[in-house]
């Protein structure tokens, strides 16, 4: 995982595969295509490094939390599609209330975002 | 040029790819061939030129090696290893030593010294082709998560088979089962609680590669 911001990076250590089964609850898809949707819906804040994606999905698809087949297509080559077992649904769902609680608990400690009043004007000599 | 570069990056990820099968890394080369050059044809309609747009789409993907040393570990971490998948062959062993030892000792006490050497010498080749060729190509091919319970109790059988069949044959013919015995036959005798033991070390990784499933 290679996001923009190297502190979202810091963050984000470890929940590699819930990214990736968050993706997949919404149906089978190929690596490249798995990429390309975690870029979109986090508007472009996350980008992998590409090629660190697939042993994620090996380690997944080990533990049983998804499957992986080859599909002709209409056009071009056959591609390696992943899909989430039920399983893996199910862990989905574990994991999602687990970092709930987590950012839960973060907020209660950090509180919100302080308002911070910006200096207007400038020091004149 | 365009896909020498593209061949030489994927042969770079390969590189650390040992522990899989010729089959894996063939799927792995292709699955990955494919991902780059969609990442080649997105960077080429964005306007770059095909090898601005390769160059792009393998910093893209990330460097060869590390990728392929993930997958590696990954890989470490579905195979049970070759020590494991040779420790659960090791009643194959047994069975194999003790049995061709005992009817070796068996035709000692018929008098024939040719069927003793020869019958012998398979016991030897038994010894060093089972676990070596067995535990070899399960470590190295089959997942845990494959390696189910048939397999398991098809690996157990001999040990259990030899039970009886010791009791029954072997033990009588030597009298007792240290008493009596061609070298050999103990060396056969010592080895089966290493076996057992190793076994049991065996099933209990092969059970902790399972509950992580």
């Amino acid at each position: 995982m290679r996001p923009r911001n190297t502190e979202l990076g810091e963050l984000l250590k470890g929940h590699t595969p819930t990214l990736l089964l968050a993706v997949l609850r919404d149906g089978p898809l190929h690596g490249y295509a798995i990429a390309r949707e975690i870029e979109r819906r986090s508007k472009e804040a996350l980008r992998l490094g590409e090629g660190s994606l697939y042993p994620a999905l090996r380690t997944l698809e080990q533990e049983g939390l998804i499957i992986s087949r080859w599909e002709t297509q209409p056009a071009g080559p056959a591609r390696k599609v992943y899909a989430l077992t039920e399983t893996g649904a199910a862990e989905l769902i574990k994991r999602m209330r687990s970092w709930r609680d987590f950012v839960q608990a973060i907020e209660d400690v950090i509180g919100g975002i302080p308002h911070v009043q910006q200096p207007t004007g400038t020091l004149s000599g | 040029m365009y896909n020498s570069r593209l061949e030489h990056y994927l042969d770079e990820m390969e590189r650390p790819l040992t522990r899989l099968s010729a089959e894996t890394r063939r799927e792995w080369r292709e699955e990955a061939r494919q991902h780059l050059l969609d990442l080649v044809a997105a960077h080429e309609e964005l306007g770059a030129s095909p090898q601005e747009a390769m160059e792009a789409a393998l910093r893209q993907f990330g460097d060869a090696r590390q990728i392929g040393r993930q997958l590696q570990r990954a890989a470490q971490e579905q195979t049970m290893g070759p020590g494991a998948a040779l420790a659960l062959f090791s009643p194959l062993l047994i069975a194999a030593i003790l049995l061709l030892t005992g009817c070796a000792y068996a035709y000692v006490l018929s008098g024939s010294l040719l069927a003793y050497t020869v019958l012998q010498w398979a016991g030897v080749g038994a010894f060093l082709a089972v676990p070596i060729l067995g535990g070899w190509r399960v470590g190295r091919r089959r997942s845990a998560r494959r390696l189910g319970r048939p397999a398991l109790a098809a690996l157990a059988l001999p040990t259990l088979l030899f039970l009886p069949i010791a009791s029954v044959f072997l033990i009588p013919m030597i009298g007792s089962p240290w008493q009596g015995a061609t070298p050999d036959c103990r060396w056969g005798l010592l080895w089966f609680p290493m076996a057992v033991a190793s076994q049991m070390a065996a099933s209990y990784r092969y059970r902790r590669l399972k509950s992580h499933a």
